[in-house]
């Protein structure tokens, strides 16, 4: 039987701005086993990124923990007080790649300088030795190791995100958060990512989540799925019966809107989920994807989804009525 | 779809020169140049979609601009019909503008935060004197809003930007180009901004209101989209159209190790067709001073001498099938 890495339970981040408590992350449970990758999908502003910003405690000053656990390879890391959090958790056992790397790498240091720095702050060591391993990561990246004396805006869109690759990889963490890891990148640096992740992935045995919307980058990356909808999670499964046998309507939009270059027959017509995703200052009551449900009846617009339930040993949906499948 | 030709581009090229040092510009005489679009001929037939398909930076939004003029090229001619635009005049532009339209990549920018919707898409009405009164304008606006299925009209009409979805602000872009009938559209990548769900319903949208317009120029980085979206693609690749055939030819015998390689590396939305073979080598070169060969030749796995010597050029290889290849045949 393999490890789980990752455990949360009964997550909850709501952000208090002056409209009102936005449910950015409402509920959610999730697990990553170990050497896993997980995918975690859904439209902009569902609350993937909040999740793994949370599971840092990276949050914005105005977003709260409201609930929730974390245990870290059977540890409750959400017990450990701020300091001990960052010295023995962030970036040691779990490090990020921050979306958009062209804004989170600062522009007035050199790339080395700047991987160096997220090493001497948790390994004591003389800066020479650090500069050292940055020069050694930015190789396993792919990337020339004499490039690491140069500056962001000498690096191209690919190489920066490499670099930001390089950086989470700094303290030989355990769990890495993809956030994005390829938007915003075209297709053939997109594809190279990946190839790149996945080559460190089995070198360095690390486990991935790798947050996305788009859901044919986590079908080439992932091992499970995690769909997330207005703040929780509906659907989760094996990658392969998620994209054949999905259960929820949600997910299965999500996935026939996506055209393939590969269809025989040019489609003149494009698949699309109605509507678009609901307001987290104030969800709809019942299941949160009533409004743009094509089976929602009655039930769902009043009383809330059950809870998970079990179709298989790896998949789980949360829905009244899901599609093709007998209770 | 008619074999006539609605736009035709002649020889286009557009430099833009590159802001240099006060020293390097005293100590050097070269002058620095990029090379966004150079050297394209194509043309855009009646009732046709075309794609223009490119990764970022290849000059595809250049060249979209230029075909309507809203940038003023090197060289180059662009006939709408038998009218040469380039030399046309500014009021005589102006009196073409109606014909050409355009609708911009991000409707989080490109709609005025302070005018109602019914501003928004009455403006071109308004600008192009095809309303007379306020309610003439009104009447016209609430037409086209059902076409883009937001109704009632009424509910919208006095809304600003930021009470709508993306979804929506960006039907409303689409309204404000097809409100006055335009022959020709370009819609620059008009969805590569919205969630993947909503997306289609945009598409979807555009192929209804093919009765309101004739052509547009689509473009996009997402070769899955204009595979379903065009009659016909053309794929860029640093200012120059290395292949340009039906979608259905280019995506099921593309020829151009290039589009070879973008083919390849569009990801596929299914687990069980996972592929890590990427045939192409390098990143893109910079469009500053291109030498003289083959824009592909550093990345290409199959180059041979001819092609650091010689840029090819775009041939037509049978049934309208163009590349520009030395490798071909």
């Amino acid at each position: 039987m393999r490890v789980n890495v990752l455990e949360v339970s009964d997550l909850r981040v709501y952000y208090h701005t002056v409209k009102g408590v936005v449910k950015a992350v409402d509920g959610v449970e999730f697990f990553v086993e170990e050497g896993s990758s997980v995918g975690l999908a859904g439209e902009s502003g569902c609350g993937k990124t909040t999740f793994g910003l949370a599971l840092l405690k990276l949050l914005p000053s105005n977003g709260k923990l409201e609930s929730g656990s974390v245990y870290f390879n059977g540890r409750d890391v959400y017990a450990l007080d701020e300091k001990e959090f960052r010295e023995k958790v962030r970036w040691k056992q779990i490090s990020i790649i921050f979306q958009g790397s062209m804004n989170a790498l600062n522009p007035v240091f050199k790339v080395e300088n700047q991987i160096a720095e997220s090493i001497l702050l948790h390994e004591k060591m003389p800066a020479k030795e650090a500069i050292q391993i940055a020069r050694d990561l930015l190789k396993k990246v792919d990337i020339d190791p004499v490039m690491g004396r140069h500056y962001p805006h000498e690096f191209s869109g690919g190489m920066r995100q490499r670099a930001m690759i390089a950086m989470a990889l700094a303290c030989n963490p355990k769990l890495v958060i993809a956030d994005e890891p390829t938007t915003a990148l075209d297709v053939i640096v997109q594809k190279q990512l990946m190839n790149l992740l996945r080559r460190l992935k089995k070198e360095m045995n690390l486990s991935l989540i790798v947050i996305s919307h788009d859901i044919s980058v986590l079908a080439e990356l992932c091992d499970y799925l995690n769909i997330m909808y207005a703040g929780r999670i509906v659907e989760w499964g094996g990658i392969n019966e998620i994209f054949e046998n999905s259960q929820h309507y949600y997910t299965h939009g999500l996935i026939s809107t996506f055209p393939t270059v590969y269809d025989e027959q040019r489609k003149q017509k494009f698949e699309f989920i109605p509507g678009a995703p609901p307001n987290l200052l104030d969800p709809p009551l019942g299941c949160r994807f009533h409004p743009r449900c094509p089976a929602a009846t009655e039930e769902c617009r009043k009383e809330p989804p059950p809870p998970m339930e079990q179709i298989s040993r790896t998949h789980f949906v949360a829905c009244h009525h899901p599609r093709g499948w007998e209770r | 779809m008619t074999d006539e030709a609605l736009i035709r581009v002649r020889n286009l090229r557009k430099l833009f020169p590159v802001r240099k040092g006060f020293l390097s510009s005293i100590f050097s005489r070269e002058s620095l140049h990029i090379h966004a679009v150079d050297n394209v001929s194509f043309d855009i037939k009646q009732d046709e979609v075309l794609g223009l398909v490119g990764e970022s930076g290849c000059g595809k939004t250049t060249l979209g601009r230029l075909l309507i003029r809203l940038i003023e090229p090197t060289s180059g001619d662009v006939f709408f019909r038998d009218i040469n635009i380039m030399e046309l005049s500014r009021s005589e532009m102006q009196s073409m503008r109606p014909k050409m339209q355009i609708i911009f990549q991000d409707p989080y920018e490109s709609l005025n935060p302070r005018m109602t919707v019914l501003d928004l898409v009455g403006e071109p009405l308004e600008i192009n004197a095809l309303v007379g009164s306020e309610s003439e304008k009104e009447e016209s606006v609430a037409e086209i809003l059902e076409h883009v299925r937001m109704t009632p009209p009424g509910e919208f009409m006095f809304r600003y930007p930021h009470e709508l979805s993306g979804g929506q602000r960006q039907r409303v872009a689409v309204a404000r180009a097809l409100v006055i009938h335009p022959d020709f559209v370009v819609a620059d990548e008009p969805v590569s901004m919205l969630d993947t769900s909503t997306r289609g319903e945009i598409l979807n949208l555009m192929i209804e209101l093919r009765g309101l317009t004739r052509s547009y120029l689509f473009i996009t980085h997402e070769l899955a989209v204009a595979r379903h979206f065009c009659d016909r693609i053309a794929i860029m690749y640093l200012g120059r159209i290395m292949e340009m055939a039906r979608s259905d030819d280019i995506i099921r015998r593309p020829i151009h190790p290039y589009t070879k390689a973008l083919i390849e590396a569009t990801p596929v939305p299914d687990p069980s067709a996972r592929k890590e073979k990427v045939s192409i080598k390098g990143e893109v070169l910079s469009p500053i001073n291109p030498p003289r060969r083959c824009r592909f030749y550093t990345r290409c796995l199959a180059a041979k001498d001819i092609c650091s010597k010689l840029e090819p050029e775009l041939v037509d290889i049978g049934g309208g099938h163009m590349v520009a290849c030395h490798l071909y045949p």
